[in-house]
């Protein structure tokens, strides 16, 4: 650990040694850009010299630094979308720090876009296949019962995918929900999920940006295969106390923000949801079960974030999260209780430090922890005897990360940093005491590892057309006797060929050390993470994607803002894991077995290959603004284990994939929006037929005239089995289309602005299909007893209604 | 497995929870015509044997959701005027289909005697099934080697059954492995009995089969011990709960006690078989279980055409 800092110190010297040797005739101009107002920290803000490609934008602390020939006078532009332009004419003789406010458009409408100005063009970045939404915009589209969701609107873009109905699992590139980089203000979220995946955890009110980054990945993310979900949590209001909530069908939330003391120096922010269902249930339960039986659900989420500012070199931030899901059954009669639990925590302590005005710092200090708890107690009056079972699963980390961010010139943006992370994984941990037969089990397994990363990238600008970020990142891995390191390459380029046209390339190596053993699909909270051992390998893919970004900058108001990217991609993945056939998380963990059962057993390793084409057609401004997204993609999976080793469509496997987002500013007071998406239905192995097998009696007696063959073919040695068809998930399901629709009014009261948001799910009533099954028909009157295929849906048209204000 | 019900529960009744729709609500019949599915299949189901006295293939179609909707356990199920071939070398023989019971067709297959065509080790034996629709499936197989049996254990143990402790009876038989090639085994067997109890009027007498207690009921493969002394799962002689009160109570209710003891030398594709079959059957009922599909040596078809070899051993355990 200590040798790996030095070793990122000695790189940073030869670094600085490489291009601080013309500091004669060179000025830097640096510092923070916030929003008007509230004090915010932007992140990736554009600052500029008008008319150039010479620029940079500011890092996740809303720091910049950017370093010029010294003159009289320069010209800085600042832009970020939703926000007001700023420009500063200042004297470069001598170092600077320069400080900027940026003052949002209450709406994203009112913000001037002036043709030819630099704002996030997508054809001016070296990154490729990153997606970044508003905020504002999430709060706008349709949602599921009104509950806004970062997650589900990450979905509807090209190259994203959902699972099934409802679910917040994100499918980028043919890799699985497990292979998502989830981090929330530097902490690694393990389970995203609420209520079997149909909520994400994010709070919108709490977060401040969102990024999506499906290849081409920079080398200081590290650890999955597919993507990487960037969550930044909001600062808090220096400025004054604000608040916003909503009051839902199936839920209410709250949020303050506000200064902690007077000097402006510091903030916070609180931010908790939690959802009604059981207390609205309880009497009907009750009432059903003859007052017996007291059963619900319920979830709830906290967020909290404190800063403060010891002058103009150090910041310090505390934030965390803490998440539970809960159902509950309790059964007077029986004396039965039983409950399952499970819900994320996280916790990340962030000291930035700025060492010049062209070298920035922060040092993380980690906390991730993943629980799923079942518990079950049962209790006679009779006698003595109870039952209670413990069981619990789930990972935990502590992580110690630092980076360093170094503007040497303008052509350069140079990060480096390391991080260590200390995996507990407690794939099953059980405490039984069953006093009827004096049983006591107390079997807690615990997985200690070691999970490390170096890296260094660098952004350069060779020259006006060329826009590169080059880097290398190592990674580590140690659990008792398998220990890894793997260099990881990343780069990616972008070319100009004529002002907002660019191409693009990328090229990107991944490691991930760990597993989640999942076999629905379902984002079940059973599903567990493991880690890379001796017998299961790290999982790896390469990708390369190439691909055009245009942006439209011109004096027609509709096409004005539009940006159109264009990629293909072509990934392959090794050493996945899935289940062996027959088995599922609950062969392996059914608690009360007496036969243990290793997960290693029950999983096998294969291949996979993702290639596709992905078309976005973006408006992230105006009146009119959303997107069209479409995928074209193939995925298929191979494992010796499983299909008899021949290639096959895994589940999630979509052709056509297809978003259409639209908001529309219709007045200061009215918001229209729709989605409508369209998938191709998934690979499922369903039982098309079934029939009868023989097996061999146990009395094979031979002679006579029908020799043994009674013996196999008697009734009781028949035995019905299902026909999955010729190929594994060779059936197609019905294809996935729904339209969602919102309207929210908005008014400014004396006080507050409040929105009331009316919204259809699935507005046309599609029957889209969550799974299938085979069934007999009983006979009636006319039709004799018959074999049917059933389709299960989840949701039928589903309107809301929510209230929410803001102060 | 207390606790799992309750949560399938939970998932399954979502719908209700948002929609106010009942649990099947949002349960619709599937036109199948609209989702390529496939029509029914021939079943093929064919084991010979050197030691049979007949060789027999049961000829049936599998139960789907295109077409005449047969379900299953219904005569309509069996094929009664396929053309059933088996050809070996030069020779041939047509299988003549053979309603065993002439109330209850489901018993019923193709078989012709093993005198007039004899099964041999080594040979391969090809199988062509003709419907008179004009279906048509083909497979073939070689009989195996027979391994004999080195021996049969007999032993016994204690086991906690809730809140009683009882002691069971049961076998085990060892067998070597050949070495340096596959093979896979299936064991089976039964336990005949006279009863002698002072109480009991009447004498009784009985077969009763063996029951398996290993995860493969009996079904080996030599992967990993090839060439090694093989010993069977534990083949209990009764299902018969003996409490503890009575020790020694196996030998003292018998007047004859023997067990008889199989074993079969399969073929892989028997093994493959058989074995997914006992894989699917334990997780099907199970919603989040990865599936398992059969795998079938049967070209045009599914089901099995294998060969076998019997080797028996008896022993008396009074």
């Amino acid at each position: 650990m200590r040798i790996r800092l030095q070793g990122s110190l000695i790189l940073l010297l030869i670094v600085n040694t490489l291009w601080a040797q013309s500091p004669s005739g060179r000025v830097t101009v640096s510092g923070y850009v916030r929003e008007t107002g509230s004090q915010e920290a932007l992140i990736g803000v554009n600052v500029y010299l008008p008319n150039t490609t010479t620029g940079t934008s500011t890092n996740t602390y809303g720091f910049y630094s950017l370093t010029l020939p010294a003159q009289d006078s320069v010209e800085l532009a600042y832009s970020f979308v939703g926000y007001e332009s700023v420009s500063r004419t200042m004297s470069l003789r001598t170092n600077q720090v320069v400080n900027i406010s940026l003052m949002p458009g209450r709406l994203l409408t009112e913000v001037q876009v002036k043709a030819g100005l630099l704002v996030d063009k997508v054809s001016e970045s070296a990154q490729m296949s990153s997606i970044d939404i508003p905020i504002s915009q999430i709060k706008k589209i349709p949602a599921f019962l009104g509950e806004k969701d970062v997650l589900k609107v990450l979905q509807l873009m090209p190259g994203v995918q959902k699972g099934s109905e409802g679910q917040t699992g994100i499918y980028v590139r043919g890799g699985g929900p497990d292979q998502n980089l989830i981090i929330l203000d530097d902490a690694v979220v393990y389970n995203a999920n609420h209520l079997f995946g149909f909520f994400s955890v994010f709070n919108g009110d709490a977060i401040k940006s969102v990024e999506l980054i499906k290849g081409g990945f920079p080398a200081r993310y590290g650890g999955r295969l597919s993507s990487v979900i960037d969550l930044n949590m909001k600062d808090g209001n220096r400025e004054k106390l604000h608040g916003e909530g909503g009051i839902g069908l199936i839920a209410s939330r709250l949020m303050l923000e506000g200064p902690l003391t007077k000097n402006k120096k510091s903030s916070f922010l609180v931010s908790g949801r939690r959802t009604y269902l059981d207390i609205v249930a309880a009497p009907l339960i009750r009432a059903e079960s003859g007052g017996t039986t007291n059963a619900g659900y319920y979830f709830y989420d906290l967020n909290a974030k404190a800063n403060y500012d010891f002058g103009p070199k150090n910041k310090l931030y505390l934030s965390g999260y803490f998440g539970r899901d809960r159902f509950y059954a309790d059964d007077k009669t029986e004396s039965t209780s039983t409950g399952l639990s499970w819900g994320n925590a996280t916790g990340t302590l962030r000291w930035n430090h700025l060492f010049s005005q062209k070298l920035f710092a922060n040092l993380s200090l980690i906390f991730s922890d993943y629980k799923f708890q079942i518990s079950s107690v049962e209790k006679s009056t009779l006698d003595t005897e109870t039952y209670s079972l413990r069981y619990n699963s789930g990972i935990r980390d502590f992580s110690l990360k630092y980076d360093l961010d170094y503007y040497p010139a303008p052509q350069h943006s140079v990060r480096l940093g390391i991080q260590t992370t200390y995996h507990r994984f407690t794939p099953s941990a059980v405490v039984l005491q069953n006093a009827t037969i004096n049983q006591s089990i107390n079997n807690v397994d615990n997985i200690d590892v070691l999970e490390s990363g170096i890296y260094a990238e660098d952004t350069w600008r060779p020259s006006s057309r060329w826009r590169v970020n080059g880097g290398l990142r190592l990674s580590y891995f140690q659990q008792k006797d398998a220990g890894y390191v793997k260099p990881e390459p990343r780069l990616s380029a972008a070319y100009t060929l004529k002002p907002n046209f660019s191409i693009k390339a990328s090229y990107a190596l991944m490691n991930q050390y760990v597993h989640l053993l999942s076999n629905t699909g379902i984002g079940l909270p059973t599903d567990l993470w493991v880690p890379t051992t001796d017998r299961i390998k790290p999982q790896q893919s390469q990708q390369v994607a190439v691909g055009i970004a245009k942006d439209f900058t011109t004096a027609n108001k509709f096409t004005n803002g539009l940006t159109l990217t264009v990629e293909g991609y072509y990934k392959s993945m090794d050493n996945i894991i899935n289940y062996k056939e027959g088995a599922s998380f609950l062969l392996i963990n059914d608690p009360t077995s007496a036969n243990t059962v290793r997960w290693e057993d029950n999983v096998t390793a294969g291949r996979g290959w993702s290639y596709g084409a992905e078309f976005l057609l973006q408006k992230k401004i105006g009146r009119l603004s959303g997107w069209v997204g479409y995928t074209l993609s193939w995925t298929q999976w191979q494992f010796a284990e499983l299909n008899g080793g021949q290639p096959y469509y895994p589940r999630y496997d979509r052709r056509h994939d297809l978003s259409l987002v639209g908001i529309y500013e219709l007045n200061k007071r009215i918001t229209l929006s729709a989605t409508w998406v369209y998938g191709t239905g998934n690979a499922l192995t369903v039982p098309v037929g079934r029939y009868d097998t023989y097996r061999p009696g146990n009395a094979l007696v031979y002679g006579g005239s029908t020799g043994s063959v009674q013996q196999f073919f008697s009734r009781q040695n028949t035995r019905t089995v299902d026909d999955y068809g010729t190929q594994k998930n060779s059936f197609r399901a019905e294809a996935y289309h729904r339209f969602d629709f919102s309207i929210q009014f908005h008014k400014q009261k004396k006080h507050h602005e409040r929105t009331w948001e009316i919204s259809f799910y699935n507005l046309y009533n599609r029957r889209n299909p969550f799974f299938y099954g085979l069934e007999s028909v009983a006979a009636t009157a006319t039709e004799p007893v018959r074999t049917a295929l059933f389709r299960y849906s989840v949701f039928p048209i589903v309107p809301a209604v929510s209230y929410n204000f803001k102060f | 497995m207390r606790i799992y019900p309750a949560f399938y529960t939970l998932l399954l009744c979502l719908p209700v929870i948002f929609s106010g729709s009942g649990c099947t609500g949002l349960r619709n019949e599937v036109n199948p015509g609209q989702l390529g599915l496939e029509s029914a299949k021939l079943v093929i189901s064919g084991f010979l044997s050197p030691q049979d006295t007949a060789v027999a293939v049961k000829v049936t179609r599998s139960a789907t959701v295109v077409g005449d909707s047969i379900s299953l356990f219904q005569t309509g199920n069996n094929i009664p005027d396929a053309t059933v071939t088996l050809s070996e070398g030069t020779r041939t023989i047509t299988l003549r289909y053979n309603n065993v019971l002439t109330t209850d067709s489901t018993q019923a297959y193709y078989q012709a005697s093993t005198r007039s065509f004899p099964i041999r080790v080594g040979r391969t034996y090809k199988l062509m099934v003709v419907t008179a629709n004009g279906q048509q499936a083909t497979s073939s197989c070689t009989i195996p080697k027979p391994v004999p049996l080195s021996g049969i254990a007999f032993d016994s143990l204690t086991e906690s059954q809730g809140r009683f402790q009882s002691r069971r009876y049961f076998v085990e038989v060892l067998w070597q492995d050949p070495a340096a090639e596959q093979n896979y085994y299936q064991v089976a067997g039964y336990f005949r009995y006279t009863t002698q109890c002072a109480s009991c009027p009447v004498e009784q007498s009985g077969d009763f089969p063996v029951s398996f207690n290993d995860d493969n009921r009996g079904l080996f493969s030599d992967v990993g011990t090839d060439g090694t002394l093989k010993i069977s799962g534990r083949a209990f002689l009764t299902s018969s709960l003996l409490t503890a009160e009575q020790p020694g109570s196996f030998f003292s209710q018998y007047k004859t006690a023997r067990v008889t003891m199989n074993l079969l030398s399969v073929d892989q594709a028997y093994y493959r078989y058989q074995e997914a079959i006992i894989r699917q059957r334990r997780s099907r009922n199970n919603p989040f279980a990865e599936p398992v599909p059969i795998p079938s040596n049967i070209k045009g078809g599914l089901g099995c055409f294998a060969g076998y070899n019997n080797a028996t051993q008896t022993i008396a355990l009074k």
